[in-house]
This record gives C-alpha cells, sequence and structure tokens, in this order.
C-alpha cells in the first residue's frame, strides 16, 4: 500500500510541461489550488475539471499513474466526506439519531471531495513532470528574496531535495522491516489502535537508526564531492523562461479569471 | 614522490564520557607510512577494524590525522585552505550506492560535483557525458537511480567523482554490498578508468578476488601496514594472510594445499587458467594414459569440448 504514493516520484518522459520552467509549474499549481478554493459552481468545477485533463493529456503521464497518488488520502478523504455531509445544518433528507444527512450537506461533501481530489491530482502532476531538482531550483529561485531577511532558502531547498529522494528508499526499507518482524510474528494488523500504534514501535525504532546511518552517509559523501552550500555554485541546468513559459502564464490568466467569473 | 603520501600517519577515535573526560581510545591508524604511485591501481587488503576505511577517508580530509600527516599531490590534508582541492583531486566513491546519489535523476547526480565547484553550465554538460560514457552509462542518464541495479548505481557514483576531474579515485569497499555480477561490472569499469584515463585507483575490499589485477596490494592489521607488495607476491604468503585473519583466491588456497601435500606447484597462483596450466602437465606425466591433453587451450585454461580425464 505505501509503494503507491506516487509524490515525489518522476515520471521520465518527453512533453510540454515535463519541459517547462519549473517556476511556471510552481505558479500553475498554486493558480489551481487557488482556482479550487475560489469555485462555488458546478460550472467553474467544470471548467477546473477541463483544465486538469488537458494538463494531463498533454502531460503524457499516464492517467493510471497519477491517480494512484489518491490511494494514499482515500481515508482523509472519507472522513471530510462524511464530516461535511452528516454535520452540515439544512434541510435534512433522513435522519439516524443525532446524525442528519442535508442536502446542504451532500453539496457541501461533494465539493470538498473534489477539492481534495483536484488539489492530489493537480500538485502530483507538477511532481510526477519536473525532477525534483528542477523543483527545489524553482523554489530556490522563486524565494530568493527571503535570503535578505535570513531564511536560508538554498538550504531548505537542498534538504527537500533529499527528502524527497529518499522517500522511495526509506519506503521500501519500511517494507523490508515489516516484512522481516512479521517472519518473526509480529503483527501489525489486528488489534485496536492503541494496540495498532504499539506494534508500529518495533518497526519506527530501526526505520530511524538507519535513516540517521543514512544521513550521515549521504553527508559525508557530499561533502566529499566539495558541497559546501550555495555559494559559489554553478547550475548544470540553469532556469530560463522560455516561449512555452510564456503561453502557460496566459493561460494561467484565462484560467483563473474563468473561474473567478463562473462564481455563483 | 607519489600521489597520495602518509607519514607516520596515527588515528584514534577517542570516546568521552558526558564531562569530555577521555573514556576510551581507539587507534584505527598505526604509524602507517605508505606512498601510492600516479596511476596505480592499488588494493588494499584488510579485516574488519583493521584501520582500511579509516584510512581512505584520511585521504581526501574527510576524517584529519591525530597525529602524522598526508599529502594528496603535495598538499597537506591538515591545511584547511586546500581542503576542496584535496577532495576534488582525491575523489570518494564509498560502501552503500544508496547513501551518496544526491539526484533524483542519473544526470543531476553525476552533475553535482561540477556544480559545487563552479564550473560553468556548458563544460558541466560535457563533463557529465564524458563520466557517463566513461562508466558506460549514457543509456541510463535520465532514469532515476532508484530504477538501477546495485551496480549500476556504484557506476552512477564512479561517475559522480569522473566529472569532479579526479587525478585519484579513493573506493571504499565499494563491491561490498552487490551481487557477484555487479562486483564485476564495477571492477571491470575501474580498470578501465585506471588504464583508459591514467586515474589512480585505490581499492579497499576485502574480497580477495578483485586484487589479483591490482598493480600494487597493500596489507593492513590493527591499523599498521603488514605486507606490500605485488598480488603474486602477496598470495604466495597464504600462511601469513592467514594470520591477518584473510582468506585467498579458492584456486590459489587449493595450490597452496596440494604443495603442502607434495606437488610441485609454483608460489602465488592467481587464477584458474594459470593454475591448470601448471597443473595438467604434471598430470600427464604421472598418469600418462589416463590425461589426454588434446584440444587444451593454455591462453584460457580450458578444453575445447573434449574432457582431459577420461
Amino acid at each position: 500500500m505505501i509503494r503507491d504514493i506516487t509524490l515525489g516520484q518522476y515520471y521520465p518522459v518527453d512533453s510540454v510541461i515535463h519541459r517547462m520552467d519549473p517556476r511556471t509549474k510552481l505558479f500553475g499549481t498554486m493558480v489551481f489550488i487557488i482556482s479550487l478554493f475560489l469555485a462555488n459552481s458546478i460550472v467553474a468545477y467544470a471548467v477546473a475539471t477541463v483544465f486538469l485533463i488537458l494538463a494531463v493529456r498533454i502531460s503524457k503521464v499516464p492517467f493510471k499513474f497519477i491517480v494512484r497518488g489518491l490511494k494514499a488520502v482515500v481515508f482523509l478523504l472519507l472522513i471530510s466526506v462524511s464530516f461535511n455531509m452528516f454535520l452540515t445544518p439544512g434541510e435534512p433528507i433522513f435522519q439516524i439519531g443525532f446524525l442528519k444527512l442535508t442536502w446542504e450537506g451532500l453539496r457541501t461533501a461533494g465539493f470538498m471531495a473534489l477539492r481534495l481530489i483536484y488539489l492530489v491530482l493537480g500538485s502530483s502532476i507538477m511532481t510526477l513532470t519536473t525532477t525534483p531538482n528542477e523543483l527545489t531550483d524553482g523554489l530556490e529561485r522563486s524565494l530568493g528574496f527571503l535570503n535578505k531577511v535570513g531564511v536560508p532558502v538554498h538550504e531548505i531547498s537542498m534538504m527537500m531535495s533529499i527528502a524527497l529522494r529518499f522517500i522511495p528508499i526509506l519506503i521500501e526499507e519500511t517494507d523490508k522491516i515489516m516484512k522481516a518482524q512479521m517472519a518473526r510474528g509480529a503483527d501489525f494488523e489486528t488489534g485496536n489502535l492503541i494496540q495498532k500504534a504499539k506494534s508500529m514501535v518495533p518497526l519506527l525504532v530501526p526505520l530511524f537508526i538507519s535513516a540517521f546511518r543514512r544521513a550521515t552517509d549521504l553527508a559525508m559523501a557530499m561533502e566529499a564531492r566539495c558541497y559546501h552550500g550555495g555559494e559559489g555554485r554553478t547550475k548544470m541546468k540553469p532556469l530560463k523562461y522560455e516561449k512555452r513559459d510564456r503561453i502557460a502564464y496566459l493561460v494561467y490568466i484565462v484560467y483563473l479569471v474563468l473561474v473567478i467569473l463562473l462564481r455563483k | 614522490m607519489g600521489i597520495i603520501r602518509a607519514s607516520k600517519l596515527i588515528y584514534e577515535y577517542i570516546r568521552r564520557d558526558e564531562d569530555e573526560h577521555v573514556e576510551e581510545v581507539n587507534r584505527a591508524i598505526d604509524q602507517l607510512t605508505v606512498d601510492i604511485k600516479k596511476g596505480d591501481f592499488v588494493a588494499v587488503l584488510g579485516h574488519n577494524g583493521s584501520g582500511k576505511s579509516t584510512f581512505a577517508k584520511q585521504i581526501n580530509g574527510i576524517l584529519l590525522p591525530s597525529g602524522g600527516t598526508v599529502w594528496v599531490s603535495d598538499m597537506n590534508t591538515s591545511d584547511e585552505s586546500h581542503i576542496w582541492d584535496i577532495r576534488k583531486t582525491a575523489g570518494m566513491v564509498f560502501q552503500n550506492p544508496d547513501n551518496q546519489i544526491i539526484g533524483n535523476i542519473v544526470e543531476e547526480d553525476v552533475g553535482f560535483g561540477p556544480e559545487n565547484l563552479g564550473v560553468p553550465t556548458d563544460e558541466i554538460w560535457k563533463r557529465v557525458d564524458r563520466s557517463l560514457a566513461a562508466v558506460g552509462m549514457t543509456a541510463y542518464r535520465l532514469k532515476s537511480p532508484n530504477k538501477l541495479s546495485g551496480g549500476q548505481k556504484q557506476r552512477v557514483a564512479i561517475a559522480g567523482v569522473m566529472a569532479m576531474k579526479p587525478q585519484c579515485i579513493i573506493l571504499d569497499e565499494p563491491t561490498a554490498m552487490l551481487d557477484p555480477n555487479g562486483r564485476k561490472e564495477v571492477i571491470a569499469t575501474l580498470h578501465e578508468l585506471n588504464k583508459k584515463e591514467n586515474i589512480t585507483i585505490l581499492l579497499i575490499t576485502h574480497y580477495m578476488e578483485e586484487v589479483i589485477d591490482a598493480d600494487r596490494v597493500i596489507v593492513m592489521d590493527d591499523g599498521k601496514l603488514v605486507m606490500d607488495g605485488t598480488p603474486r607476491e602477496i598470495f604466495s604468503h597464504v600462511q601469513e594472510l592467514k594470520s591477518y585473519r584473510l582468506d585467498v583466491p579458492q584456486v590459489t588456497e587449493l595450490a597452496w594445499e596440494l604443495k603442502k601435500a607434495g606437488v610441485d606447484l609454483p608460489d602465488g597462483i592467481l587464477s584458474r587458467e594459470e593454475f591448470m596450466n601448471a597443473i595438467l602437465p604434471l598430470m600427464k606425466k604421472r598418469f600418462p594414459d589416463q590425461v589426454n591433453l588434446e584440444g587444451y587451450c593454455p591462453d584460457v585454461g580450458t578444453f575445447g569440448t573434449e574432457s582431459a580425464v577420461k
């Protein structure tokens, strides 16, 4: 199950979106997220859907691959949907005890679910088409102004890129430890919540120890390759806006205006 | 005057208790003096805890000597102002391939070193292309490192070091976590770099098979240099190697055991071909009727299709 998280997994194909400047994609994701929270009518959501489908199509990433990222948020989705469904005041459809299903609730829950799903899908497109290094480069450049007020932008972006690199490795490791513990009779499945949480301890302790060991090793390897912070560093892939980026920005503006206009 | 020199090198791991009092001193390297010639392929052998990994970390200034001096191309590693030049000259590859790849794409990882050195963008790309070609990983340049096999990851790590244009590469047990195929892949790559690019290789290992083709073998035990010579010289002293808890290649051991039992074989046999070439004439002499050397090819030490012993 934990292998299904697609966040931070680059999908290597050649498409216009892949070739876009990461800053453009970051900005686009932001615009998309904002638009999701602005949209409150079915038409506005339809526009968002079209925008999303177009983005997926252009990115050439298989739809199945993007949807896999949703598995990770199913639980969250269910909780928020049921809360919204039953706890929104309004005209009841039917009632069981204190739980009331209302039309308003159904509507908010639907939008909520859409919002969450689109949020995950939208950001997945970004992470699937941008190598984490590009992504952090983009963040570093876009947030460079924070450097002046003492925020170590380069260091933060380096940490993020390394964290992303190690997600699949640590997931694999979790899997391995889990199997090793299961082979010796550990039980991660049964019991109530507290018992389940307790059974995670023999999983987390070795995972943390190994993560720390990896961190030490990696720090050494980085030093051995002359890493000494952002100063005096050159870029293998310097960021440059191209024509496609300008077009993308134009599309974003049109899209955002459309969503705002279609608000109720 | 070699590219790497150590003189009376001492390194101590010091463990302190909470009040900063010295609790335990563990001398990992003890009075090590060694001189490594430019362009050589040097293997460092030693049992666990012999200090060989500590020695490797001394060479590019990850650890600094407690006593004595290390020079890398005439720069003293204790001199802080040279530290980046030293690391650029002596690149290092570590044991765990996962824990030394920084990039999320093969080519980005290879470019990491030159980026840190402040190399201009065009030059970085040239270096990345060349380094990937040198280790035979050009086809994988856009792949995620997670999708590669252990041997391929280690070759990417080597390319990452190559891109910094080092004069020498130190490898700290690069094959310890690999399967036999990956091991062969990596060692073959190293020999090629050594020959084609004239890069000095310092290979730290405890696999005897990887040592056979080296120009020079250094054996360490308990922080000291105990044997130094060509592979043949080293492997002629099977008894001594065993006293340092080291194994010898299987075929060397077999030859040694046979010799002990009275068979007239030369010392320090390193490969199967050599062994076959030495033993077959003896067998022929002893059992002229049963041994037939027809079809035997001494270059590869095997027969065509027919068997020698009927």
